[in-house]
């Protein structure tokens, strides 16, 4: 009887651990959970220069420029080239590039020298244009996407600067062949128009020849040394050609990448002949300006381009994941003399508006991107502007953003305090694109919208 | 009597300190239906074919009156368990509908992974399939024959990765480097054992036990990767990785990593990932040989006088009212895959700071396509080329040793009713296996002598204290029996389950 009841008992205490156990042990129970997970990611990044082939900001590779500049006579934008001077090029009045006496009187005697060295394989004292040793050349290499891709491009209002150094005295005068070469051959020589003050009737000085034919007086250009500014013994001096004055037109139209210089001066003593002094250097520099009617105060060109941007892959919010928040940060280092209001416009697959970032209709502030300094004196980029703008995006336009398929791009440019500046080829724009989403998900549960 | 009263207290007290103590693991025992329902331990428990696995020592102490035990299939034991495995952390703040935020998600890993950056916890698995077994007794001792095929595996996740699991990429946590780290390592063995167990008597009511259960091992399957790592997101302009790792293979899985490395090489070929198939890591037949061994020895006490049958005696049976005291060592030894063993490597960074597209190069090679382009960014450039460039380095083998466990054992029986205490330690941590000491506890009672009903406690190990349950039906020539073992609390050290049949056992 005993045994039984310590029989019955522990059976009872074993079964009711048996169902303690059942309903105490741990259970898993359904996923019911929501978690926002960050995409703090670096999206793009890119230095893009201003002028050049399909990763510039102008693609020079494309035939048409229209879908970013409408060039005019009357920008504020001018595309430049710089004018260093390169090295100096003495002209000498001794060995064989002795000069020749032109003429004497009791009241004194002139010289011609040679503004170029004088290579004798061609004959003393005859510079040719096309003699490499002799031509002074500078490239332009701001032009050579324009040069190579473009056809019948014609520049109206261009104008270019032959700046020059000497220690020979002002008043003296110039002789100079100037011809443009472009990659394919073709040469366009400078010439000044008939009645210009740089026009050429019966040149007194002889050796200024192109493929050893003489140039003739309309392919000459005669200018007195007059000094801009003049330090030690140094005098600078400038001549600017337009198209009132020159067939810079033409001239630059051909798009050359290389501008050929010979001169001669004619140097004018007191006294009566004797040696002239040596040691004269003469230096050339030559640059382009092609004005770009990109900005004007009053009405800002403006860029358009569309882009396709399937973004159906993103949560359209009626499900289990949605996007929370997104935005995008654009630190940039702008190199260029522009400044840019942005505006992007998400269209659908019909091409219809789905959203516009920033919604200024809606109170958002606008998306600047701000120009670079300018020097007052040049015009060119003094300092790049280093900034950082963001684009923030409302829920609203978060649940409408998966049925974007294209993104249109509307930039209205300025130029710098909406002044004139010159731009060059090589300016540009860095920029890093990072992006900041946040998706929410939701794990079991009840799906959102239902 | 008194005895056994004060034995039955101090178990019944033991249970209670586990149970208010929540700091505890599970253990890497062989597990099968009898032994899970009374916590896990067994060394003095466990008796037939099962003993070759526990304690061999034990091998004849099944029904008295029967010479033979067939087990056809004998076992299948399931069990999966660690601090990965937290159902606490899980149900606390991932059942209830919350939208975790940035705290609740520090709260949520902070319970789950520990505070510290480089904390990083394991889930263990282990599947045991015993499709044949065999044990007689003769007058010379107890011979067993077993077929054992087991697979055994572990994963390890950081909470850096928990991190970037549940944050995404979170310039606010990464901003300092943070460890991302995870591995694994699997492997499958095929194992014969063959056992021996003998007894001598040290008086009329005492008696003593030894058995030896040397294994001869087949490797079917090793892997093994190890992937060690930091990132850091420095402002919003550079995500960096800095990523070491190491995967161990066998086989013809070791094919597919060799032939993405040497098309990797050759650059007017196309290496794909696909070409990696992971099922072909079973396939390919035996890959690796070893020697396994158990031992162990037991002492039998009886409290109803002397203990039926004599050293040698095929009659051994353990007495009705008896206690008995055990030790053992099981899993010694170790598998050598030597099958096409290598190991690929790599240590690289990968710094992003965003995409700097190649006009000229999307035109002319992705048919001016964006997409085709980033997709190019992704796959070759990143996946391939980054995270892909490898360096095979033939090893020649690969060693894998077992999860040896020492066990200590106490099993006392008064009629049907039965206690059991058990202390187990790994020696190392595969699978299952913990280092960390477990105690294992069981009450077990024979309802109407047929019907056993069993309850288990575990404390220590590899997960958090656990709770066992056990029945079946036993009769003097068949057995079928169910046992199962789950975790109260999980929260801190994880979860545990483990399931196991025992289905046909004959006893004749």
């Amino acid at each position: 009887m005993g045994k039984k009841v310590i029989h019955s008992i522990t059976s009872g205490i074993v079964l009711l651990f048996l169902i303690i156990g059942l309903f105490g042990c741990e259970m898993p129970h359904s996923p019911d959970f929501g978690i926002t997970q960050s995409l703090d990611i670096p999206l793009f990044q890119k230095k893009v220069d201003f002028l050049g082939g399909p990763d510039a900001l102008v693609d020079t590779t494309k035939n048409n420029l229209n879908n970013f500049l409408s060039v005019d006579s009357t920008g504020l934008v001018k595309l430049s080239t710089r004018t260093d001077f390169t090295s100096s090029v003495s002209v000498s009045t001794s060995g064989s590039g002795l000069p020749k006496t032109v003429g004497s009187s009791t009241s004194g005697y002139s010289v011609v020298i040679n503004l170029n060295y004088d290579d004798t394989t061609n004959g003393i004292n005859i510079l040719d244009l096309y003699d490499n040793a002799e031509a002074k050349i500078v490239k332009i290499s701001n032009l050579k996407y324009f040069s190579k891709r473009m056809g019948n491009f014609s520049l109206n209002n261009a104008q270019m600067n032959l700046y020059y150094r000497t220690n020979i005295t002002g008043g003296n005068k110039v002789y100079a062949g100037i011809v443009g070469n472009d990659p394919n051959g073709n040469s366009v020589f400078f010439m000044p128009k008939t009645g210009s003050k740089y026009t050429v009737t019966g040149s007194p000085v002889n050796g200024l020849d192109a493929h050893g034919q003489a140039l003739p007086d309309n392919q000459l250009m005669t200018f007195g040394i007059t000094a801009d500014s003049t330090r030690t013994d140094t005098l600078f001096g400038s001549l600017k050609f337009n198209s009132n004055n020159s067939n810079i037109g033409d001239f630059i139209s051909n798009l050359p990448t290389e501008v050929r210089f010979i001169g001669k001066a004619i140097l004018v003593f007191s006294g009566i002949p004797t040696t002239p002094p040596n040691n004269f250097f003469f230096d050339t520099a030559i640059g382009l300006d092609i004005p770009l009617d990109i900005a004007t105060p009053s009405q800002p060109a403006t860029y358009v381009d569309t882009v396709s941007a399937d973004l159906s892959s993103l949560p359209s919010g009626q499900g289990d994941t949605r996007l929370s928040s997104a935005s995008i940060m654009m630190h940039y280092t702008n190199g260029l003399p522009l400044a840019a209001n942005l505006q992007l416009t998400f269209l659908d697959q019909n091409m219809n508006p789905v959203t516009t970032v920033p919604d200024t209709a809606a109170g958002a502030a606008p998306i600047v991107l701000k120009a670079a300094d300018v020097d007052p004196q040049t015009h060119f980029v003094s300092i790049p502007n280093k900034n950082v703008l963001q684009i923030s995006f409302s829920r609203n336009q978060l649940d409408t953003l998966h049925t974007a398929r294209y993104v249109r791009l509307y930039a209205k440019l300025n130029t710098t305090n909406n002044g004139s500046v010159r731009i060059q080829a090589s300016d540009f724009l860095q920029m890093k694109l990072s992006g900041n989403f946040k998706i929410q998900s939701k794990v079991g549960g009840k799906t959102n919208g239902n | 009597m008194t005895s056994i009263k004060k034995i039955l207290l101090f178990v019944v007290a033991f249970w209670g300190i586990c149970g208010l103590s929540n700091y505890s693991y599970a253990q890497s025992t062989y597990l099968s239906a009898r032994n899970l329902g009374l916590g896990g331990g067994g060394a003095a428990y466990m008796s037939g074919y099962h003993a070759s696995f526990i304690n061999p020592a034990n091998l004849g102490l099944f029904n008295g009156k029967n010479q033979f035990m067939i087990g056809l299939p004998g076992e299948l034991t399931i069990a999966s368990g660690g601090p990965l495995m937290n159902i606490a952390v899980y149900n606390k703040y991932f059942t209830h509908g919350y939208q975790l935020n940035n705290s609740q998600v520090d709260a949520a890993v902070n319970e789950w992974f520990g505070k510290s950056g480089a904390d990083s916890r394991t889930l263990g698995f282990n599947v045991n399939v015993l499709p044949l077994a065999f044990v007689h007794k003769t007058r010379i001792g107890t011979f067993g024959a077993a077929l054992r095929f087991r697979t055994l595996g572990d994963v390890s996740v950081s909470r850096g990765l928990a991190e970037f699991m549940l944050r995404g990429l979170d310039q606010s946590y990464f901003s300092q480097a943070r460890p991302v780290n995870f591995s694994n390592e699997v492997y499958s063995t095929a194992e014969v054992s063959l056992s021996y167990a003998t007894s001598f008597a040290l008086g009329t009511n005492q008696r003593i036990y030894l058995g030896i259960s040397p294994k001869i091992i087949k490797g079917l399957t090793y892997f093994k990767s190890d992937f060690q790592s930091n990132l850091k997101m420095s402002g919003d302009t550079l995500i960096q990785h800095q990523f070491h790792y190491d995967i161990y293979t066998v086989g013809d899985l070791t094919n597919g990593f060799q032939k993405f490395y040497n098309q990797r090489q050759n650059p007017n070929k196309d290496p794909s990932f696909s070409d990696i198939n992971m099922s072909s890591m079973g396939k390919g037949g035996i890959k690796g040989s070893g020697m396994g061994l158990d031992m162990g020895v037991s002492y039998v006490l009886s409290f109803d006088g002397s203990i039926n049958g004599q050293a040698n005696n095929y009659n051994n049976e353990l007495p009705r009212h008896a206690l008995t005291l055990s030790a053992s060592v099981t899993d010694l030894g170790s598998v050598n895959f030597k099958k096409n063993a290598q190991r690929f490597s790599a240590d690289n960074t990968f710094n992003w700071n965003g995409l700097k597209p190649n006009y000229q190069q999307i035109d002319a090679k992705h048919d001016s396509s964006f997409s085709n382009y980033l997709n190019y960014v992704a796959q070759d450039s990143i996946a391939r080329n980054i995270y892909g460039a490898f360096s095979p380095d033939n090893i020649g083998s690969i060693h894998a040793s077992l999860p040896t466990m020492i066990h200590l054992g106490a099993y006392l029986k008064y009629g049907q009713l039965g206690v059991m205490l058990d202390y187990a330690e790994g020696m190392n941590k595969i699978g299952m296996n913990s280092t960390n000491s477990s105690i294992s506890t069981g009450v077990e009672y024979k309802l109407f002598n047929f019907i056993p009903l069993r309850l288990g406690y575990r404390t220590g190990g590899k997960s958090s204290n656990s709770f066992s349950l056990g029945t079946g039906i036993e009769f003097r020539n068949f057995q079928l029996e169910a046992g199962i073992m789950t975790v109260k609390d999980s929260h801190s050290r994880g979860y545990n389950v483990t399931t196991a049949i025992s289905s046909l056992l004959l006893f004749f």
